[in-house]
């Protein structure tokens, strides 16, 4: 796997804009439309390529703190698997997946992550639920969990069930079942992690908009033509 | 439901206001220019951040020209357009129209449906040149419509449209936390319009398409959110349908606010960390104006004035 930073040219320390620049300008130069005459249009391709490969990696990197292939194996939340990043590049795990799921659960989760036991029907069928949850896998998840009668609905199947509409990005149900295995467990750290893990990452938002002039509604107005 | 992705324009720079007043100008004039007055009518703000946003991420050539127009008359100003503007022209014309035939069908306004007669010719035509575009969007709008309409005639339906009342209590013996299914029949929703702008984000089906939809489809979530949230009082008056007020019949009034807020917060999060992956220089201030506190401006969240 090659580094990202050599692929692009830039350093650790540049800035996001600097790496963009970097990548415009290679993706110019390597695009197949650029390069329809090109003799050696498939060396250009394969450039192309690892150039969207890289600056992929390196924004996710940026972004969620999710280590780099390079530094794999030196700190936790490293991808057990060997997952390879290009399939992160155009599909979020085989569908809309959204990243306030991965923020609390790193990349595609840790492959040592609990799973409900018991050998009751209720927990067999969270078993599975679950381990697409891991997967991110949200469309089989969804089709077991929604499939089982209210009576088996506790305080597990509202955990997964959260998460897996987060995946799915439907962010008020994933707030209100979190909120729901929370009352029914109220001692599970997991849970109220879970919850806590959303509202932050709306938080960091909010803190983040302040140098646009944050959220608050101070009456003026935005439109170019109206004054 | 147009009208919320707008800049907070004192936090504009004079040069960043002129820049995204000669792009909206440059819209309102090839509206103009392919679907005469009735079509420049259509103009709505949140065409001109998809114009911005994909003028960014493309650069295409900018065609930049002065003169006078008729919401600023006085003084030759700057209108700059691209190849992207014809796009965006062309998705406002189609946005506007899904809007005046619901608002004729919802409010039975004679004014939308005069005003939905002069433009429907160029709405068929444009409708034509992007049938998979026009066909995702007309379909997320009838079910959004149907969404509703089924959910105001039945308080206790979910989402999906099976009542669930008959599978009795949870295995704890106590219902999941009111206002549950609520919030499930409220992201449905939401997801209806967020789809369609997703669908109108997707520029090109390129490498960039996973990105622009997803951008797009949290976008779309929040302006249905905002829209209702705003309307939550007046639709209570007129007895029109509010998702809100099915929540407030479960929750709290404190606990439905806090959902709210979240809600919205956390899909502009998603939205604001799809536009950060992309790799916009151009216009980059602009966006970053309207995703972070531009869309919060018209929209009337009460707590929000007394925090720090």
């Amino acid at each position: 796997m090659n580094d990202p930073y050599k692929v692009l040219g830039v350093e650790s320390t540049s800035t996001d804009d600097e790496v963009k620049k970097a990548y415009r300008a290679l993706s110019r130069k390597y695009h197949p439309d650029a390069n329809i005459d090109n003799p050696n249009s498939e060396l250009a391709e394969e450039m192309f390529e690892q150039v969207q490969e890289a600056y992929s990696m390196l924004m996710k990197h940026r972004q969620t703190g999710e280590p780099l292939p390079t530094e794999k194996g030196k700190g936790p939340g490293t991808d057990s698997r060997g997952r390879t990043y290009s399939s992160t590049f155009n599909t979020y795990g085989g569908g809309y997946t959204s990243a306030f799921e991965q923020a609390s659960y790193g990349a595609a989760g840790s492959s040592d992550e609990y799973v409900p036991d018991g050998n009751d029907e209720a927990s067999v069928k969270l078993r599975a639920a679950a381990n697409y949850v891991i997967a991110e896998n949200w469309g089989e998840a969804l089709k077991i969990l929604n499939f089982m009668p209210m009576v088996q609905r506790d305080a597990r199947w509202y955990f997964y069930a959260a998460r897996a509409y987060a995946g799915v990005g439907s962010a008020a149900t994933a707030l209100q079942y979190a909120q729901t295995a929370i009352n029914m467990d109220p001692q599970n750290m997991k849970y109220q992690d879970l919850y806590r893990s959303y509202k932050a990452k709306g938080e960091k938002y909010s803190s983040g908009s302040s140098i646009y002039g944050g959220s608050s509604s101070n009456g003026s107005n935005g439109g170019a033509c109206k004054n | 439901m147009y009208g919320y992705v707008i800049t907070n324009k004192p936090e504009l720079k004079m040069k960043e206001f002129d820049e995204y007043r000669s792009f909206y100008c440059g819209l309102c004039d090839t509206l103009y220019q392919k679907f005469g007055r009735a079509g420049q009518l259509t103009l709505n703000f949140d065409c001109t951040f998809l114009l911005l946003l994909l003028d960014g991420l493309y650069e295409p050539v900018a065609n930049e020209y002065e003169r006078t127009c008729i919401e600023h008359p006085l003084k030759k100003h700057g209108h700059a357009t691209s190849e992207v503007t014809d796009y965006a022209a062309d998705m406002n014309l189609l946005l506007a129209w899904y809007k005046l035939v619901d608002d004729w069908k919802d409010e039975k306004s004679a004014k939308a449906y005069a005003a939905s007669l002069l433009v429907r010719k160029n709405v068929k035509r444009i409708a034509a040149k992007y049938p998979k575009k026009a066909a995702v969007i007309e379909k997320a709008m009838k079910r959004l419509a149907q969404l509703e309409r089924r959910a105001a005639s039945d308080g206790s339906l979910s989402a999906t449209g099976r009542d669930l009342s008959g599978f009795g209590f949870s295995a704890s013996g106590r219902k999941a936390t009111s206002g549950a299914e609520s919030a499930r029949l409220l992201d449905e929703l939401a997801a209806c319009f967020g789809t369609a702008l997703a669908e109108i984000c997707d520029y090109k089906q390129d490498e960039w398409s996973t990105t622009l939809r997803k951008l797009g489809f949290n976008l779309g979530c929040f302006i249905y959110l905002a829209d209702a949230y705003d309307d939550r009082h007046k639709d209570e008056e007129t007895g029109n349908f509010n998702p809100f007020l099915l929540l407030y019949k479960e929750m709290s009034q404190d606990d439905v606010e806090a959902l709210a807020k979240t809600d919205l917060n956390l899909r502009m999060a998603e939205c604001t960390e799809c536009f950060e992956f992309l790799p916009i220089l151009r216009h980059g201030e602009i966006l970053r104006n309207i995703l972070y506190s531009g869309v919060w401006q018209k929209l009337n969240l009460p707590d929000l004035k007394e925090r720090p």
